[in-house]
């Protein structure tokens, strides 16, 4: 099958060989071993040689102050197993010692899931990049001066305060079963992070991410929680992730996405209680990437380790566009995997506590925060393609006025009614030109937000946006180019 | 089937006591005794009739205090869930005058706006409160399942009503310090806790991270190599190691047979390591083939399954019965000349090995008495307060039908005290035995599993249960919400909402009681109040009022229940 040149997108993979031997300790479900276990099948499944493979740096301190507190990194940075006694005061200041543990090389092991997730930002705000995997990041428990749920070093907030450099908007979305509460809370009174988490609701770690709870002053409105009940199955969840995640993206218009893949949403996970498939959970990369913004995606939670590298290894396939065979390869794990030895898994017989009714009433309310959006904050109006006159304003985009693009590249640029932006619209130059995700609808329907009672004609365009949006991201399938199975 | 098999973390229902509801409980562990019985691990959802009465006035507080956002109710919301409210003093330290003036309203849930009267009082018997109180109870007193979820604010209560065995909760109950709390955490907001954000880069400002610090290319799929060509090479690089161990003299005695060199050299580190050796030599198969094989002999990758010899391997397995996973022990009394890397490379490299497949399977034997699910048939024992149709017929209001008066010539059929009916197939003996009240088969069902009555009723629950011992023993149900507190000191009488106050009241007015406790504490005060209704039978149902014989013999009940049905009979034919 031909592929069609665009839709395959240039992947960059981090990993450190060491991160597979950290150890938490015993009893803990945190195992950083299932990084390695993906690792392995990536390799086998001859993933490994279509992506740019990386062996991230150590964050320095200096890198991780930029979102915590000095005393915490230098507490990270000096405590070790063998001298815990001294720092018992501190130790309970910031929260180390029972979910955190003291571990052997605790500082480093944070080094490399925060330098895997910087590193994986400036690649992309180099644009040397479309998408960017660290399947050792996604602690997003972890506080500004505080550890919690396993996480110390919260490698997201560091990863998105570095494309903040490039992008006026940054989108962040959290489908780990556990509220992304560290992250929420880093960016909670800010316009310029909005954080959407989808998460078991209710007498649950870690307590927070109430539908009420929608940010603070500035923020206010860019926090967004889907809070969700025992037992989501691949259907439901992808009924509430389609309409949320179309929404806010047509009103927030991010320039730049991250994507916390949390595998403890998946069914039989050992801390977990949805029951998403490798598939279900797979469809919200998918989903997520016909956007085609800059991509970050990043691991997270995970308990039950073979499913996560399963689960991992179908997500960087997905990014890749390669489609892989459900037989797994060969590899030093391969007993981990029995005893059927496929890729993918079924969904348990539980019951989903989450109604249709339910769901969409939570999805109602959503959509009332997300119409108290300024639309798309920080710029005026978006660029009307028949004019063909690029009058985008400033604060967003600093390109020279009068440098014209070609109008090769301006066509590219209009999306099609149908069709879900797959576009390189990004030339090559390193210019810094991140246009904002523009939602696929037809060209007209964008101007009368501009009258004077645009509001009315919103709420009357609502519903049918939303039917769109969702048609258009089952309809078009990408194209998908089968890996051999060395 | 599936109806009947209860799993680990379904909601069901338990029957504790044959005469009281059920108890709402959730699975958390089901456990074989060594005699075969099934027990389970549970934990408590408590209604809102085991609470005491402080609490439940704080839990409608709240739930007012959800829906309306006005400043006091916030106040509310931060205040009286963090106060423990066992003790009257503290409920009245919580609710200060400025909310007192709220108490009235204040008993609906939110969502129960445009629900008839019926339906909100149907609706307090789906609130539960969640607990962390864990106790064991046998499986076999497991009566169904039903659903328990935390309430949304964007669902109305009405989901809850239309669904059979649906509970909701809000807050959680401390059975023993007696508190509420809200289940919910806090993002917490102040430059202690958001990160300072970054500027976007102005024009022209370069970003200083330079791309080389922080990150080192490994591979590129640039490398204009077919997938052939590096499935070739990887092929090169297995052979490669097998002839390596050939010539190792270790890996010779370790691998005798070539087919285990093979296997060996097949391990992900050599597949690992050509394509390192591939991107170093820049993707040219021929400088990588001959990097393969440098003048120091054939590369051997061997990781730490295969580096380990078998004595280290026994005494690995030894440690781990002994230390279990706590590799720090195991590293420093077994095997010192590791690193704790090693140990941990090794562990989860052994756990494909047919040996840890063994000693799973010893666990998983272990494990057997721990139960995933289990089967309980359907319960069809009658219960105690069944009344068996031969003796229920007339026997017990005889006593009362004495009345011959005209009027009083109703059969003297069994009325249900919930919904009225005359007839069901089945009656049931429902509250103290004296008072002689019957509850026809379905009231029953909804008593057992929502633990109250289908109507509000006029005599209804609060009187009938107020002879029941409360849990906490202090409560008396007479002092229910409706009723205003009213002191009991002579030519006082006045009156309070709330019980708090009133034991504020008579500590301070009268003094009286030790300290602030009075009476109240120590014997359950109450008044005898005439509503409309009682005042309109006193004089519609003289006939079976009777009040010189009464007076005569005041032990002897009054069949309540009669004379309401009578009052209805007359009201409605108009007699």
């Amino acid at each position: 099958m031909a592929m069609q040149p665009h839709s395959k997108k240039r992947v960059c993979y981090y990993y450190d060989s060491d991160i597979g031997n950290y150890y938490y300790g015993q009893g803990h479900p945190m195992k950083p071993h299932r990084i390695r276990m993906t690792h392995n099948l990536l390799l086998n499944y001859g993933l490994y040689r279509k992506m740019e493979i990386y062996r991230p740096h150590k964050a320095t301190a200096d890198e991780m102050t930029k979102f915590h507190s000095d005393d915490y990194i230098r507490f990270l940075r000096s405590i070790r197993p063998d001298n815990m006694s001294e720092y018992n005061k501190q130790m309970q200041r910031f929260n180390v010692g029972e979910d955190c543990p003291v571990f052997d090389g605790l500082y480093e092991f944070c080094q490399l899931s925060a330098g895997g997730s910087v590193a994986a930002a400036v690649k992309l705000n180099k644009q040397a990049s479309e998408i960017c995997i660290n399947w050792g990041g996604g602690l997003h428990h972890a506080k500004k001066s505080e550890a919690s749920g396993f996480c110390y070093v919260n490698d997201i907030v560091l990863g998105i305060l570095e494309l903040l450099k490039y992008h006026q908007r940054v989108l962040y979305i959290d489908i780990d079963v556990h509220h992304g509460d560290g992250v929420e809370e880093a960016f909670y009174t800010t316009d310029r992070v909005m954080t959407v988490s989808f998460h078991k609701y209710g007498e649950y770690f870690p307590g927070t991410g109430d539908l009420r709870d929608i940010g603070a002053g500035k923020g206010k409105y860019y926090a967004v929680n889907i809070p969700l009940r025992d037992g989501m199955d691949d259907e439901s969840y992808e009924s509430i992730f389609v309409p949320i995640i179309s929404k806010v993206m047509e009103t927030f218009q991010p320039s730049a996405v991250v994507l916390q893949c949390g595998a403890d949403s998946l069914t039989g996970d050992r801390l977990g209680c949805f029951n998403l498939t490798v598939r279900g959970h797979g469809r919200c990369v998918e989903l997520v990437k016909r956007f085609g913004l800059p991509f970050l995606l990043v691991g997270g939670g995970g308990y039950t380790i073979r499913n996560v590298s399963r689960c991992w290894t179908y997500e960087t396939s997905v990014a890749l566009g390669v489609e892989i065979a459900n037989e797994l390869p060969y590899n030093d794990y391969f007993e981990y995997f029995g005893p059927d030895f496929k890729l993918h898994i079924s969904p348990s017989n539980m019951s989903n506590q989450n109604t249709s009714e339910y769901l969409e009433k939570i999805k109602n309310r959503l959509f009332e925060n997300l119409r108290m959006l300024p639309h798309a904050p920080g710029v005026q109006v978006q660029a009307i393609p028949e004019d063909a006159v690029n009058d985008e304003s400033d604060d967003e985009d600093k390109v020279d006025k009068d440098e014209r693009l070609p109008q090769s590249e301006k066509d590219k640029r209009i999306t099609g009614d149908g069709e879900l932006s797959d576009s390189e619209d990004e030339g090559e130059g390193g210019r810094r030109d991140n246009r904002s995700y523009r939602a696929p609808q037809p060209q007209p329907r964008k101007r009368p937000r501009l009258d004077k009672d645009a509001s009315a004609v919103k709420d009357e365009l609502k519903s049918e946006d939303i039917k769109d949006d969702v048609k258009n991201m089952s309809v078009e399938e990408p194209k998908k180019e089968t890996a051999t199975n060395p | 089937m599936a109806a009947n098999m209860y799993r680990v973390g379904d909601c069901v229902y338990f029957e504790t006591s044959p005469k009281s509801p059920y108890q709402i409980r959730r699975i958390e562990e089901l456990n074989k005794t060594a005699s075969g019985n099934v027990e389970a691990k549970v934990m408590c959802f408590y209604r809102r009739r085991d609470l005491p009465n402080p609490l439940i006035q704080l839990a409608d507080k709240h739930q007012m205090a959800q829906s309306e956002d006005s400043p006091i109710a916030m106040k509310l919301k931060k205040i009286c869930l963090k106060t423990p409210v066992g003790e009257e003093q503290a409920a009245q330290a919580v609710l200060d005058p400025a909310l007192a003036a709220m108490e009235e309203e204040s008993s609906d849930l939110p969502g129960t706006d445009g629900l008839a009267p019926k339906q909100r009082h149907q609706a307090k018997h789906r609130e539960l409160f969640l607990s962390r109180h864990v106790e064991t109870l046998p499986a076999t007193h497991i009566r169904g399942k039903c659903t328990v979820t935390l309430l949304n604010e964007t669902e109305s209560l009405l989901s809850y009503l239309n669904k059979d065995d649906a509970f909701f909760y809000c807050l959680v109950f401390d059975p023993s310090q007696k508190t509420l709390l809200a289940d919910k955490g806090e993002i917490r907001v102040g430059s202690r806790y958001q990160t300072e954000v970054t500027n976007l880069l102005k024009e022209g400002e370069e970003d200083p991270r330079n791309g080389e610090e922080l990150e080192t290319l490994v591979w590129t799929p640039e490398h204009g190599l077919t997938d052939r060509q590096i499935d070739q090479f990887l092929v090169v690089s297995r052979s490669v190691g097998t002839f390596a161990r050939a010539l190792d003299c270790s890996s010779s005695v370790k691998q005798p047979s070539l087919h285990m060199s093979a296997a060996a050299a097949s391990r992900d580190i050599t597949l690992f390591h050509a394509m390192d050796t591939l991107h170093k030599s820049g993707y040219s198969i021929e400088s990588a083939l001959s990097s393969l094989v440098p003048a120091s002999g054939p590369v051997l990758c061997r990781d730490e399954m295969e580096e380990w010899s078998a004595s280290e391997a026994n005494l690995f397995e030894e440690a781990l019965d002994k230390y279990g996973k706590d590799f720090a022990d195991i590293r420093q009394d077994f095997l010192p000349w590791k690193t704790l890397k090693n140990l941990v490379e090794y562990y989860y490299m052994w756990k494909t090995t047919d040996r840890y497949v063994q000693q799973k399977r010893v666990k998983a034997v272990e494990a057997e008495s721990k139960l995933k699910q289990v089967y309980i048939p359907n319960y069809n024992k009658p219960n105690q307060a069944l009344i068996s149709s031969s003796a229920g017929g007339g026997k017990t209001p005889a006593v009362l039908n004495g009345g011959t008066n005209g009027t009083a010539a109703l059969p003297p059929a069994q009325i249900c005290l919930s919904c009225q009916v005359t007839t069901s197939n089945q009656w049931y003996m429902w509250g103290p035995e004296h008072l002689q009240y019957r509850l026809c088969g379905s009231c029953w069902q909804y008593w057992k599993r929502y633990g109250g009555l289908k109507t509000a009723n006029a005599f209804g629950e609060s009187e009938a249960e107020a002879t029941k011992v409360r849990p906490d023993g202090d409560e008396t149900a007479l002092s229910a919400s409706h009723r205003p507190h009213r002191c009991t000191v002579l030519n006082c009488a006045k009156e309070f909402k709330l019980r708090a106050h009133l034991a504020r009241h008579v500590a301070t007015a009268h003094g009286t009681g030790e300290g602030a406790r009075p009476v109240m504490k120590t014997r359950a005060a109450f008044y005898l109040r005439a509503s409309p209704f009682t005042r309109l039978a006193r004089r519609l149902a003289r006939a079976l009022r009777r009040p010189r014989h009464f007076a005569r013999s005041p032990f002897s009940p009054i069949n309540l229940q009669q004379v309401k049905h009578e009052c209805e009979y007359i009201r409605r034919f108009n007699i």
